[in-house]
């Protein structure tokens, strides 16, 4: 009886989310076009009919990491890192992706000595690196609804060991539902947040405030990744990789 | 030495011997000027037994013919050579202006006649001041400083048009990297004593490279304006533009001494055996500059095109293609031709890059000559393979700007193709055991290509987190929980109630009749107690074991007692007490003591069941 609610429910939720992701095909046609641009090394068209692409709404690792290929191929390296970074939002444990934003990052002038992180956060963020948002959502999900059934088993059968044995795998569930749905919420975080940016501007000189006469503070160049922890107007604050901060303009950058 | 003099010796010796091959030629200036004197030579190298001048129209003969003779005697190697040379001077003055032409004389030796060459002479009318060139000799002339100290002198001048150089060019339009031919040539109406200071442009903007231009000795004569004047090549030169645009050729100047006649009244008869008298005096002169416009080449120049403009050959060729490991291979390249051959680079050739490679040997052989800068330039490359295999060398190309097609001209050497076989000793030189190891090379770095493949879109921001459908999931799930939970219990409730509860009010029931059986026995009412006790028991194992009454019989007890491990002696003693008080029923009066004793049997069975009895 309950197994069949199971079923039905999860196929249900299966066909949602299905229908999010594949109901939209007359844009492949585009991407797939663009894609032959390329291969034909025209790299500015190419880049036109990606942007045309996005334009319209539509986003995917793929689209962002060809994206940045063409811009990285027309010369453009600021873009091509942008669009990378865009693309490792979404699959942060992609091999070319990451390949070619470090070689991309080869290219940027400034050399920032990356502040290590504590390894029990870095360890906690590879693992939601694991799965997109959205499959850490459906795990906790559908974990909930196996704890529910194991209470079920707990409170309807009477045998002692079914009865341990669904006691504990409820707990279990239930604190893996929990956890899939803080990565999820966290990588949502990560994605909407657009709280990093590249710069785009040939040079930047970061400033000790946000007025345009005071105190200079350091130099980046187009490239640099940078976090932006605080806007006064279109005034940004900037935290690069070594922990430096100071403010800048927002036009000189673009949000991840 | 001794060659050279024996050559001559017989070279002599057969002109004398067989006297075959006579020279008979005539000789005079090219150009003259009316009233000029002048001098025709008939030169023979035998002795003649009868000559014949030809008519001489448009001169009067003022002298002549003077005859000459010499005669040489050479011992050479114990051998005598005679040379006989005879000549016939006439002299002449010209008396109008026009081309002469004279006709061949006629000399007779020993019975065969002879023809000279003819001559032509132009005859231009006087210019200004009396020139007395000589015909055609730069040589120091005698006459110097006869004058000095003479009041009537007047100061000598050389006028510009007397003397002056230029810088002749084959074209003033030209591609950038054509040739030009630039010839220096010295006009002078008056004699030349000699020639200092000579100072060559820079020629700023052109690659210059001079043709070979025997020195100056003697001035041709040549006729500039109606004037007639000594001219001479300096020089000769190929320039080629480097850039495009207007480009000037700065002057060239030299300083030359000359002499200048000076005119006076004649004093005396000696004055014209003297001839005229001259001073010499030092005359700087200066070309003018020249303007060359230098056209770019067209722009549709293929990416092979490094700067070669003229006409070449291409020939790429490798020495052996079929050699064993470590065998060094040549790969010559020559570009023969004509055109700026100094310009051309080394190739930038895609070897293997597994390939021991070095730097070309460059070898440039190249002659500048009237028709621009000939010759050929050689690039050698030593290539050693130092693996076996099958290698491929991508075309080599050449391309230059054909100047009479106005386009560009590709030449390609075509693919190469090497076959290296392994050579007996291969590894052996590097490493003394085991396999020869090697890092991977990186050749170049580049990004990975892009993804082709499981082409997927979304809509931006789509995350199923934030979807309200995705909290209202739970709700449901929730809401399902507890739906199934609530039926499940009043199922339970509804499926359990009736056993359960006659399971449990079974003995409350029994214990209920048995309670009944004993207000019987106090009243003394004997069939009632009877009667109620098998009440009590029957319906006690009807409710425990869930049997209805119609159903009921003692079989079945028997059966269901057993299901439940209930042992047979309990059932045993339930049944004596059955028959007990069904025997008793109907035959009463057994007193009150028996009555005690069944009622306390029935209790006994009751409990005795209960404490068996297995859910």
């Amino acid at each position: 009886m309950n197994r069949q609610i199971v079923v039905i429910f999860s196929i249900i939720l299966c066909s949602l989310t299905l229908q999010n992701s594949f109901g939209n095909n007359p844009q492949v046609g585009d991407f797939a076009r663009a894609n032959q641009l390329y291969t034909a090394a025209q790299y500015d068209s190419a880049v036109k009919l990606y942007e045309t692409i996005l334009s319209k709404g539509y986003e995917s690792a793929e689209l962002y990491y060809n994206l940045g290929n063409a811009y990285y191929k027309a010369g453009n390296i600021p873009k091509a890192i942008l669009n990378y970074e865009r693309a490792r939002l979404i699959k942060p444990n992609d091999e070319e992706i990451n390949f070619n934003l470090q070689l991309a990052q080869t290219m940027v002038v400034d050399k920032i000595n990356v502040l290590p992180e504590f390894f029990l956060k870095r360890w906690w963020r590879s693992f939601s690196y694991l799965f997109s948002s959205n499959v850490w959502a459906i795990i906790s999900l559908v974990s909930f609804v196996f704890m529910l059934i194991g209470i079920a088993i707990y409170l309807f059968i009477a045998t002692p060991v079914l009865k341990k044995i669904s006691f504990f795998l409820s707990v279990l569930l239930l604190a893996m539902s929990l956890v899939s749905l803080s990565h999820s919420l966290s990588l949502k975080k990560e994605r909407t947040a657009h709280n990093t940016a590249i710069v785009m501007s040939p040079t930047v000189t970061v400033r000790s405030a946000p007025d345009e006469n005071s105190t200079e503070l350091f130099v980046i160049h187009e490239g640099t990744k940078v976090w932006i922890i605080d806007q006064v107007g279109d005034w940004l604050r900037i935290k690069i990789a070594d922990g430096n901060n100071g403010w800048m303009r927002s036009s000189e950058l673009e949000k991840i | 030495m001794r060659y050279i003099l024996a050559f001559i010796g017989i070279w002599v010796s057969l002109h004398t011997l067989l006297a075959d091959n006579i020279q008979f030629t005539a000789s005079g200036p090219r150009v003259v000027e009316v009233g000029e004197q002048f001098e025709i030579t008939y030169t023979i190298n035998a002795q003649p037994s009868g000559f014949r001048p030809p008519e001489f129209k448009g001169f009067s003969l003022i002298g002549g013919p003077s005859q000459s003779s010499s005669t040489s005697i050479q011992y050479i190697n114990g051998k005598v050579t005679q040379n006989v040379t005879f000549s016939y001077s006439y002299y002449f003055t010209a008396t109008k202006a026009g081309t002469y032409t004279i006709d061949p004389a006629k000399a007779t030796v020993d019975g065969k006649s002879y023809l000279s060459n003819s001559l032509t002479i132009e005859v231009v009318a006087s210019g200004k001041s009396s020139s007395a060139a000589s015909s055609g000799s730069s040589s120091h002339a005698g006459n110097v400083g006869a004058a000095s100290g003479d009041e009537d002198e007047v100061v000598a001048e050389a006028g510009n048009d007397d003397i002056f150089v230029r810088i002749l060019v084959d074209k003033t339009t030209v591609y950038q990297g054509e040739k030009i031919v630039a010839t220096i040539k010295l006009y002078s109406r008056l004699n030349i004593s000699s020639i200092e200071k000579v100072d060559y442009p820079s020629f700023n903007g052109f690659f210059r490279q001079d043709i070979e231009t025997p020195p100056l000795r003697q001035l041709e004569r040549e006729v500039i304006n109606g004037q007639v004047y000594g001219t001479g090549v300096l020089q000769r030169m190929v320039l080629i533009p480097q850039n495009a645009g207007q480009v000037t050729i700065d002057p060239f100047s030299l300083q030359a001494v000359v002499q200048v006649p000076l005119s006076r009244r004649p004093r005396s008869i000696w004055d014209d055996f003297w001839g005229p008298q001259v001073k010499e005096i030092r005359k700087k002169v200066s070309s003018k500059p020249v303007k060359i416009t230098v056209k770019a080449l067209p722009a549709n120049a293929p990416a092979s095109f490094k700067g070669a403009v003229g006409n070449y050959t291409f020939i790429a060729k490798l020495d052996k293609q079929n050699v064993k490991t470590n065998d060094a291979i040549n790969l010559r390249i020559t570009i023969a031709g004509n055109g700026n051959l100094k310009v051309i680079q080394p190739f930038d050739i895609k070897f293997p890059s597994d390939f021991e490679t070095y730097d070309p040997k460059v070898t440039v052989n190249t002659k500048a000559t009237l028709n621009g800068i000939e010759g050929s330039k050689t690039f050698e490359y030593l290539i050693i393979p130092r693996h076996s295999g099958t290698f491929r060398i991508p075309p080599v190309e050449f391309t230059w700007f054909d100047l009479q097609s106005k386009q560009y001209k590709t030449a390609s050497s075509g693919e190469l193709v090497i076959n290296v076989e392994k050579s007996a000793d291969e590894g052996k030189t590097t490493v003394v055991q085991g396999v020869n190891k090697e890092d991977v090379k990186f050749l170049g770095k580049d990004i990975q290509f892009i993804k082709t493949r499981n082409l997927q879109l979304s809509r931006k921001n789509d995350f199923l987190v934030a979807d309200p459908l995705f909290a209202a999931a739970y709700a449901i799930a929730l809401l399902i929980f507890g739906l199934f939970v609530w039926f499940m219990r009043n199922h339970i409730r509804a499926n359990a109630d009736v056993a359960k509860v006659r399971l449990r009010k079974a003995n409350k029931i029994a214990v209920k009749r048995l309670q009944t059986a004993m207000e019987n026995l106090e009243a003394q009412q004997e069939e009632k107690f009877y009667e109620n006790v098998l009440k009590a028991l029957w319906g006690y194992v009807s409710d425990k074991f869930n049997i209805p009454l119609a159903d009921l019989s003692r079989d079945k007890v028997y059966e269901v007692a057993a299901l439940h491990n209930i042992s047979v002696d309990i059932v045993d003693e339930m049944m004596k007490i059955l028959d007990h008080c069904e025997f008793s029923r109907y035959a009463p009066a057994q007193g009150s003591g028996q009555m005690q004793e069944v009622y306390q049997s029935a209790v006994n069975v009751i409990s005795k069941f209960e404490q068996n009895f297995k859910k």
